[in-house]
């Protein structure tokens, strides 16, 4: 079932909104639509009328028969989730309970079962939620650290929404400078409508610096975040990875190249769930299956977000690229062991070398997460886009004090703003210059 | 008596209107009440300014009056904004009020086929096609109305807790809309403007004052005079400051303002603020500028700019013996505000006439609007279609993508007002076209339109052929390794450091020159002698072509959305546009999506509905 034919659909619809998969305890069925409390009454024991955001114990009927005993609570349009009227029933959570319930419910009330996403779609259809709430609910529902549910949580709570809106009304601000600059000169003075329009600029500059360095980190590393193991092969990376799981998952074997394509596992660390990688040895071949290998872990460090280099230091070898950390490994049989960045010079028979590791990836996720990067695509474009704008306007402005395309360049970056949120209008503008500058003869 | 046309009210719309009534032989006749000067300056005794000197020279290309009388009692020039690019120039001129009215009415007299009729009207009614003018002496019939009758519908004027009826001081007011014509719809909200006592100039000392002369690099408006000869003595403006205690009387007086304690319920451009609202609104700002600009060659009066009021008279003489220079100054004629009817301009269609009565056309500030050049525009337009609908021809109005006009009249029939309307150039989308230097070449098309040959046709056909001449010229003069003997731009070492030949566009373009400096001396060595506004405007439109590609760009995106022709009964049925929205869109009942948007008040998610269609 695909949500997009319902686009336009004004069908009351039905679903179970805790998952049709499990038996549970408790099973929520929701219903939304311009469906009166009367017409649900009917598949009711209950007599009396239902008011709103009062919750009920009832009975659902079938011919006099009772199917099973819920808690109904009726939301009434425009005050709930979706903006329609909606009735959710707590239900005993038995699945086929359940399914004979929507059933049931269904045919009585004349009601469809929901496209998937379709209540959500509806709350923004009925202007209840923004589009960035509606990704963050995605994201909240989805999350699979305790970052990315923080972060579905903002999201959802607008908290984002509230940062665009600052941007927004910066700009507003920056634009009515402009203005102001051009309409009414003489009003404010040449040097002083110079100034307001020069601090206008460094507080929208500054501010969407700020925002552009939330978005300078790729979501999809904080989001689904990997730790990879890469070396040579038999630089110990399959035992490195056991331990960290504590148990024997990747096979060990004292031949070169045992692992050719890359294995992966879940590794929570506080809360937050990584994919532990170990990586197919990174050399040259000529077996085309470990080749094949070797190209799939340079993809995987591309998008890695912890990366360990292990080297054996019995080989002379040098550190190629960026890692987090490197580990020397086999010193046992060499005392070699060379100082390098980000090296904790161990050998893998250290006892807490899997602490080590977790509290170093722990660190550096704490630390990229504490300024709240941006985890929607679609954010990180429009900030990146204004970003860069605003530092060619920085240019412009040094270069020419024609006010006309000084605005007219403002017009461009406007498209982008008014992309992250709605649109800024002549009025709000001049509104703005009217409520906070002094202006007329 | 029966007349074609009849203009009510002859201030700076009526003046237009009546003028392009003679120009298409229409017998006209001007309703003037008597004692009130023609096209007088009862505010501001200036015209142009940023945005309106685009109209001024709007209406000049168009063949009408504005121009050619504010260049004959001109006193004082002034380019604003000459810092801050070519697009954005306005010319400002100080008139000789006196001059300009007498000129006015002297202009106005003379042309063909006009009446100048001294008398207050009381009625006006339309019966079989003709409508029926009662004055207080006689009915006249005509076929065409336009009322032009500014602040004097209803008009109150206030000066501390005196009020008196009347459009302006010393004079008396017009009936209400609906005693004057049954079925008119006014707006609910009356309006209100002000205006700044008069002082003897005598008995102000200059010296404490900066200067501000005449600038002698400052063109003409009217495209037919030579560029920079003046017509009358020039005279310098003088500029002032408020301070803390001219501040700190207007505030203690608050409850003595009839603006603040509830006498004068208009609403008053938030653009032109009185000096109360100054003072209330910003109470920790005391210093704001006061421009003392004389009235006139022979008047005794000057006009401080700035400290429009309308408190009590001792309050006036206690602030403004604060202020530098004025501590001896003697008031001639108090400040007052003046509360007047609007008519509701949605009602009207983009000629100005009123779409339920046919042949009635408003124009000026009984439409909402403030500002002589503005009036005259309206004025324009209303007399010119009145005209062209008596011959049977298509209506010609500016449209907003290439005039300041257009862009008033539009603004003005898809939106109801909550304060008077003056033009900014922020309000045009498309202001690096819209500028003072090319609106011969703006305006030529329309004026093309009317079907007139006359005198200005052919001085404007001159100066269009001159332009592409130029522009020819421009595209395919090319300069290789070398400029010119003794150029003073650097370009000779320039055009070496470069590895191609440029056109004379691309130089002209170059960021860190004048355009206009670099084409006359071109022009020059090359023994070209040509017209000076094409001089300019050559220059000018070369260094902005790219930019105005890529605005268009921007714009044409935009104006796809804008002309998008809308559904009305399917918005009006939605059920994703709210009811309030729908309240608004039902009351102007926009064609296009453009006008819709421009409808105050529309919720940011209704417009994102509409523009996608998803009604």
């Amino acid at each position: 079932m695909d949500l997009s034919q319902y686009y336009d659909s004004s069908d009351a619809i039905i679903a179970c909104s805790t998952g049709e998969l499990e038996n549970t305890a408790i099973s929520v069925v929701r219903i939304s639509g311009s469906i009166g409390p009367e017409s649900v009454q009917t598949v009711l024991s209950k007599s009396g009328s239902i008011e709103p955001k009062v919750a009920y114990v009832v009975e659902i009927i079938k011919e006099n028969e009772v199917l099973d005993e819920a808690v109904l609570t009726y939301f009434k349009a425009p005050n709930s989730y979706t903006g329609e009227n909606v009735y959710e029933f707590a239900v005993h959570g038995n699945q086929i309970n359940v399914k004979r319930l929507i059933s049931h419910l269904s045919d009585a009330l004349n009601l469809r079962k929901s496209a998937p996403g379709e209540f959500t779609y509806r709350a923004l259809r009925n202007k209840k939620i923004s589009l960035s709430q509606v990704e963050g609910l995605d994201q909240l529902l989805n999350a699979k650290s305790v970052f990315a549910l923080d972060s579905g949580m903002g999201l959802l709570k607008g908290e984002l929404q509230k940062e665009f809106l600052k941007l927004k009304n910066l700009f507003t601000d920056l634009k009515s400078a402009v203005e102001l600059n051009t309409d009414f000169s003489e009003d404010v003075g040449e040097e002083a409508g110079k100034k307001i329009f020069n601090d206008k600029f460094n507080e929208f500059l500054s501010h969407i610096t700020l925002l552009n360095r939330r978005g300078s980190i790729e979501p999809e590393m904080l989001l689904k975040p990997s730790i990879g193991l890469f070396g040579r092969p038999n630089a110990g990376k399959s035992t490195l990875f056991n331990k960290l799981l504590t148990r024997e998952r990747s096979i060990v074997s004292e031949q070169a190249g045992t692992t050719r394509d890359y294995i992966s596992e879940t590794l929570m660390i506080n809360n937050n769930q990584f994919e532990l990688i170990d990586t197919a040895g990174l050399r040259s071949s000529n077996d085309s299956i470990e080749m094949e290998g070797v190209k799939r872990a340079e993809e995987i460090r591309k998008n890695c977000f912890y990366k360990i280099l292990l080297i054996n230091s019995e080989e002379d070898e040098k550190v190629d690229g960026e890692y987090d950390l490197v580990i020397y490994t086999h010193t046992d049989k060499n005392n070699r062991v060379p100082e390098g960045d980000g090296s904790i010079g161990a050998n893998l028979l250290v006892d807490n070398i899997s602490e080590q590791i977790m509290g170093r990836v722990s660190k550096k996720f704490d630390e990229l997460t504490k300024n709240k990067p941006f985890t929607v695509p679609r954010h990180r474009e429009a900030i990146k886009n204004i970003y860069e704008m605003s530092c060619n306007f920085e240019d412009l402005c040094s270069q020419t004090s024609d006010i006309a395309v000084i605005s007219s360049e403002l017009g461009s970056i406007e498209v982008y703003v008014n992309e992250l949120l709605g649109q800024v209008s002549t009025d709000d503008v001049l509104k703005n210059i009217f409520n906070n500058f002094c202006i007329g003869k | 008596m029966e007349y074609d046309l009849i203009v009510i009210g002859g201030g700076h719309a009526g003046i237009e209107a009546v003028n392009m009534g003679s120009s298409f032989g229409l017998k006209t006749a001007l309703l003037t009440m008597p004692g009130v000067g023609i096209a007088s300056a009862p505010c501001n005794p200036c015209v142009g300014g940023v945005g309106k000197g685009q109209v001024v020279r709007e209406i000049d290309a168009l063949g009408g009056l504005m121009g050619k009388l504010a260049d004959m009692s001109g006193i004082q020039y002034r380019i604003l904004n000459e810092s801050k690019g070519f697009a954005v120039q306005s010319t400002r001129v100080q008139i000789d009020k006196q001059l300009y009215s007498n000129n006015a009415e002297k202009l106005v007299s003379s042309l063909p086929h006009v009446s100048v009729i001294k008398e207050k009207v009381n009625k006006i009614w339309k019966e079989s096609e003709l409508f029926h003018v009662e004055t207080s002496a006689r009915t006249y019939r005509t076929k065409k109305v336009i009322l032009t009758v500014g602040t004097f519908l209803n008009g109150k004027l206030h000066c501390g807790d005196k009020t008196t009826l009347g459009g302006r001081e010393g004079t008396e007011s017009s009936l209400k809309m609906q005693e004057l014509f049954e079925g008119i719809r006014v707006l609910p909200q009356r309006f209100k403007t002000g205006t700044p006592a008069r002082l003897d100039r005598a008995t102000i000392n200059y010296e404490k004052m900066e200067k501000q002369p005449s600038d002698g690099r400052t063109r003409n408006f009217h495209y037919q005079n030579s560029p920079f000869t003046r017509h009358v003595e020039q005279l310098n403006c003088y500029l002032t400051y408020t301070n803390e205690q001219t501040m700190g009387i207007i505030r203690d007086n608050k409850e003595k303002s009839p603006m603040f304690n509830g006498q004068i319920q208009g609403m008053g451009a938030r653009y032109c603020p009185s000096i109360e609202d100054k003072a209330y609104r910003y109470p920790d700002k005391n210093i704001h500028h006061v421009f003392v600009e004389p009235e006139g060659i022979d008047l005794e009066t000057v006009y401080p700019s700035g400290i429009s009021s309308s408190l009590p008279k001792e309050a006036q003489e206690e602030f403004i013996a604060t202020i530098p220079g004025l501590e001896k100054a003697k008031i001639i004629q108090y400040g007052y505000a003046v509360e007047y009817d609007v008519v509701d301009t949605t009602q009207l269609d983009n000629t100005l006439m009123l779409k339920s009565c046919p042949g009635l056309y408003f124009a000026g500030q009984i439409n909402g609007t403030s500002g002589y050049e503005e009036a005259g525009g309206q004025g324009l337009v209303a007399g010119l279609n009145a005209a062209l609908s008596l011959s049977g021809k298509e209506p010609v109005v500016p449209r907003r993508t290439n005039s300041y006009i257009g862009v008033m009249i539009e603004d003005l029939i898809t939106n109801t007002r909550d304060e008077p309307y003056r033009l900014f150039t922020a309000r045009a989308e498309n202001r690096l076209y819209i500028r003072e230097d090319n609106s011969f070449i703006r305006m030529h098309p329309y004026r093309t339109n009317f079907g007139l040959n006359q005198p200005i046709d052919r001085h404007l056909e001159n100066m269009i052929s001159q332009f592409k001449l130029i522009n020819k010229l421009i595209e395919k003069t090319e300069f290789n390794n070398y400029f010119y003997e003794g150029e003073r731009f650097g370009l000779n070492e320039f055009l070496v450091s470069q590895e191609r030949k440029l056109t004379l566009g691309e130089i002209l373009k170059l960021a860190w020159l004048d355009p206009v400096d670099v084409l006359s001396f071109v022009l020059e060595k090359e023994k070209i002698s040509v017209n000076w506004d094409v001089l300019n405007t050559c220059a000018i439109s070369a260094k902005y072509e790219g930019y105005i590609e890529r605005a268009n760009q921007q714009y044409m995106k935009m104006a796809k959305l804008d002309t998008k022709k809308l559904d009305l009964p399917l918005i009006l049925a939605s059920d994703n546009v709210s009811f309030e929205c729908k309240r608004r869109i039902e009351k102007i009942s926009p064609e296009t999506f453009g006008q819709l948007k421009r409808i105050n008040g529309l919720r940011a998610a209704s417009l994102a509905v509409i523009a996608s269609g998803a009604y």
